[in-house]
């Protein structure tokens, strides 16, 4: 027995019509790229942080040294300095889209690769 | 107006302080929503897979949903090496969102409004890179320092910030999530003491007090996304600084 064909019915055919429109509807609906990109949501809520908390997070590294070896406030200055340069530099990372994992390993990564390539069209997510 | 900072205060709920050692280990009211947040959530997972239907419910849809958006989340920023990490990163997730949505919720807590909370998460993430890493890549785990394709002579400049960078890890991770709980609270607080200055005014003030309330609930709306959104930035930078231990760059 041979396969049903569309042709072989004016009932069949209307249906595969039918099954076609709301395939192509579901499919512009439903496109699983177009939900939150991991990469870039939240990038601006941490953005701020980043620069705000390396400057904290020196200061208390700083601190805590002084603490423990009673130089204050030699470490707690450059400690600060130093949190101000990494926190500028993390901005830069996250700017440059170079990832915000300590190194530059972001770079090397498969999707990055492909954002930075000239085929890649930023419409097409 | 009442005062905004209320919110977070810290009680026993007992009368008489349960002391140990000189640390005060009362049952506080934070205390209570982490257990409320554990035993909701353990429930909520528990009954909504009790059935394990083929065509799932309205319930398991949901909690197979969290699991897929996390099972996702590892698996594109850790890889499939990543999925030893699963049950650590679906608790993280958990906790902070359940943390951030409980604390929506009228007369509630939010236990991720302060900062000893999320400090002692994002000092368990630290440890444990730190730990994992130099216990799988021994000495080569400091290679996360030297940055592929930096000339040497930046060398002593970009490794010393690099350090630093690693370092304030546990902070801006903490400071973050805390942070934005408690200046979304606290705003929250504001607004709402406004419309109440002003109703209770009087005459046509009354009537103005209406606008500080409208928008409140455009802010609470506004909340809510706060709230999944930090849990997810928590949670996907935890799955950035554990990458670190599974595979080093170059």
């Amino acid at each position: 027995m041979s396969p049903i064909t569309p042709d072989d019915d004016p009932k069949l055919k209307k249906l595969d019509a039918e099954l076609k429109a709301a395939r192509k509807e579901f499919e512009e609906d439903y496109n699983p790229k177009a939900g939150p990109n991991d990469e870039n949501v939240g990038v601006g809520a941490r953005a701020g942080v980043e620069l705000v908390g390396a400057v904290i997070g020196g200061a208390l590294i700083g601190y805590g040294i002084d603490y423990y070896f009673k130089t204050s406030p030699a470490f707690f200055l450059i400690f600060i300095v130093l949190g101000v340069i990494t926190g500028f530099y993390n901005i830069y990372k996250i700017t440059m889209n170079v990832g915000t994992s300590v190194g530059f390993k972001g770079l090397k990564s498969p999707s990055k690769e492909v954002k930075q390539s000239p085929n890649y069209n930023e419409d097409d997510d | 107006m009442a005062n905004p900072i209320h919110q977070f205060e810290i009680y026993s709920l007992t009368d008489k302080h349960f002391v140990l050692g000189g640390l005060d280990l009362s049952y506080t009211n934070s205390s209570l929503w982490m257990t409320i947040a554990v035993v909701f959530s353990t429930m909520f997972l528990t009954m909504a897979m009790r059935r394990k239907a083929l065509v799932p419910g309205r319930m398991q849809v949901f909690a197979e949903s969290i699991y897929g958006f996390v099972a996702n989340m590892i698996r594109e920023n850790i890889g499939s090496k990543g999925r030893q990490y699963f049950p650590l990163i679906f608790t993280l997730f958990i906790v902070v969102l359940l943390g951030n949505m409980l604390g929506m919720l009228p007369y509630s807590f939010t236990y991720t409004s302060h900062i000893i909370v999320t400090a002692a998460l994002a000092f368990l993430i630290f440890f444990i890179v730190v730990l994992i890493g130099l216990f799988k890549h021994g000495f080569h785990f400091f290679s996360l320092f030297l940055p592929p394709g930096v000339p040497w002579w930046l060398m002593p400049l970009i490794v010393p910030i690099e350090i630093m960078s690693f370092m304030i890890r546990p902070v801006t991770l903490s400071v973050r999530l805390f942070a934005n709980m408690i200046a979304g609270h606290i705003m929250l607080k504001v607004f709402a003491g406004f419309s109440v200055g002003m109703m209770a005014a009087g005459g046509l003030i009354t009537l103005g007090g209406l606008g500080p309330m409208l928008f409140n609930s455009v802010l609470i709306g506004f909340e809510f996304l706060i709230a999944f959104l930090q849990a997810y930035v928590f949670t996907i930078l935890s799955c950035i600084y554990l990458k670190d231990t599974v595979e080093l760059g170059h």
